[in-house]
């Protein structure tokens, strides 16, 4: 079953972990921030959905 | 407008034939005319560039070489340090710095070159964007229409040099903000490989996806400077150690060992039409035989923008607790959203990123060059939200990144080159590269550029 992405589920995430991380959001900015953040997500699902991942990788990139 | 080559400046300065007064003090004229209009500098360092000329010709008077840029005028995007200016790097937070008590690496290397630097340049804050649309100073506007973005982040790099106020700029790229400015604005510009080129004393966007790189009107001018940035810094944990390989010495040795593929599928796909044929041109003009798919184009994309994000939340997240509201509102939200995000999706999709480099790096295997769009659309009209291409719609400024984005996000060089005979608006192609093979796309650019195929058309 996919996770709820609907406009309220993000908005609740949005308000509940920037107010636990010490960001204060500004109401009229909210709608913005939880479009940005589902494009996030979705984001993390098509690297899911390529399938492929390395054990090796670093989080200091080199070519 | 003035559109002498670096090169021939220094040519002419070296040999006498100008002073680096002259072509300093032009440069500041046209400045002075032009600059206003496109929105392009944020500071202009006039006194310190006619000191910077003076000290040239008196070395040239007394018989001295100041270098192979000697008296040309450039200017940098300003996040780049320069000693005794505060850093801006787009944005209002950044005005309480303190001045710089010293050049970036690569403002130093063309300094020491003989170059005067005379200013410096509008980026989008903290270079995360495509358009340079700056709330807080303003929109940089294309010197090809002025209701048009001249792209981004360097967008001020772009049209500074485009309007021909300076030959040579820098700018750096995280995802095409090098690439994209140029492309939009007509110009060659320079993703070098990473860690191809110090980033000390740059205000960095994504710490494991910025690169440093010049833009200008000839591929030669491009050759240029790039061979005088490149190079171990000690001082740059990101920098590569291994020693500088000079690209001019092969600039004309052409093409006929270079495999060369055009970039199928995802890279002709939500383009424009003329986009899509200028990089067949380009492609054909190079005696491409194939098309090749780049594995999980898209999923490189969509790592991208989880890296960059949260690794540019990181740098900000202090300012974004306390201070959210001196963001500009087109970073602020994309920040806060990224900041927000579980770890774990940006360490899967760093995974992601070396399994995608690995497969990419087969690709190279039997090709040399790999030709794509930079953009999928000519430069998009300030304000624009959104566009649509082919019945789809699309948010506009996320969207001119398409492209560009699969390839910063591993590291690989590219060149973006302006293609000749577009119909309205400046367009350009990538010219990708395996890692470190710059000289390869640089004389497969030179040789564009001979053939008359691609080329810096000025503006009207």
């Amino acid at each position: 079953m996919p996770p709820p992405r609907d406009h309220a589920t993000l908005e609740r995430f949005v308000e509940e972990a920037a107010r636990t991380l010490g960001i204060a959001i500004d109401p009229t900015w909210r709608p913005t921030i939880v479009e940005h953040l589902r494009r996030l997500l979705e984001a993390a699902d098509a690297i899911d959905a390529a399938g492929i991942s390395s054990a090796d990788h670093a989080t200091r990139f080199e070519p | 407008m003035d559109w002498q080559s670096a090169s021939s400046i220094a040519e002419d300065v070296r040999g006498g034939r100008l002073r680096a007064r002259a072509a300093v003090e032009a440069a500041l004229a046209r400045i002075e005319l032009g600059a206003g209009r496109l929105n392009c500098f944020t500071a202009v360092l006039t006194d310190q560039a006619l000191a910077d000329a003076a000290r040239i010709d008196a070395e040239i008077a007394a018989g001295s070489d100041p270098g192979p840029l000697a008296g040309v005028p450039f200017a940098v995007k300003n996040l780049f340090d320069v000693a005794g200016i505060v850093t801006l790097a787009g944005s209002k937070i950044n005005r309480e710095r303190a001045p710089a008590n010293q050049d970036a690496g690569v403002v130093r290397a063309l300094r020491r070159a003989g170059a005067v630097l005379v200013g410096t340049l509008n980026m989008d804050e903290y270079a995360y964007g495509f358009t340079t649309e700056n709330t807080h100073y303003g929109p940089t506007r294309n010197p090809y229409d002025l209701s048009r973005s001249a792209g981004g982040s360097s967008g001020g790099s772009s049209a500074a040099v485009a309007a021909g106020l300076v030959p040579i700029s820098l700018g750096t790229d995280t995802g095409g903000s090098i690439r994209v400015p140029s492309a939009l604005c007509g110009l060659f510009g320079l993703k070098p490989t990473f860690g191809r080129v110090t980033r000390t004393g740059t205000v960095l966007f994504a710490p494991s996806v910025d690169h440093v790189g010049p833009l200008a009107r000839s591929v030669r001018d491009l050759v240029a400077v790039y061979d005088l940035l490149q190079g171990p810094d000690a001082d740059d944990p990101a920098c590569a150690t291994r020693p500088a390989e000079p690209a001019m010495p092969m600039l004309a040795d052409g093409i006929a060992d270079l495999r060369v593929a055009l970039a199928g599928g995802y890279f002709l796909e939500h383009a424009e039409s003329e986009v899509v044929a200028a990089a067949r041109r380009v492609a054909e003009a190079l005696g491409a035989k194939r098309e090749v798919t780049v594995p999980h184009a898209a999923a490189a994309r969509a790592a991208a923008m989880i890296v960059t994000g949260v690794e540019g939340s990181g740098l900000h997240l202090a300012n974004l607790k306390t201070r959210p509201g001196d963001f500009d509102p087109m970073t602020r939200d994309r920040f806060i959203a990224a900041a927000l995000l579980p770890g774990s999706l940006y360490t899967r999709a760093q995974a992601f990123r070396r399994a995608y480099q690995l497969a990419v790096e087969t690709l190279f295997a039997d090709i040399d060059i790999l030709v794509t769009p930079t953009t999928p659309l000519a430069a998009p009209p300030i304000g624009q939200e959104q566009v649509m291409l082919g019945g789809s719609t699309f948010p506009s400024r996320a969207h001119v990144g398409r492209f560009t984005i699969p390839f910063s996000i591993i590291g690989l060089p590219v060149i973006s080159v302006p293609v000749r005979g577009a119909t309205h608006l400046p367009l350009g192609v990538q010219l990708v590269g395996a890692p470190f093979r710059e000289p390869q796309v640089l004389r497969a650019a030179a040789f564009l550029e001979t053939e008359r195929v691609v080329g810096f058309v000025p503006p009207s």
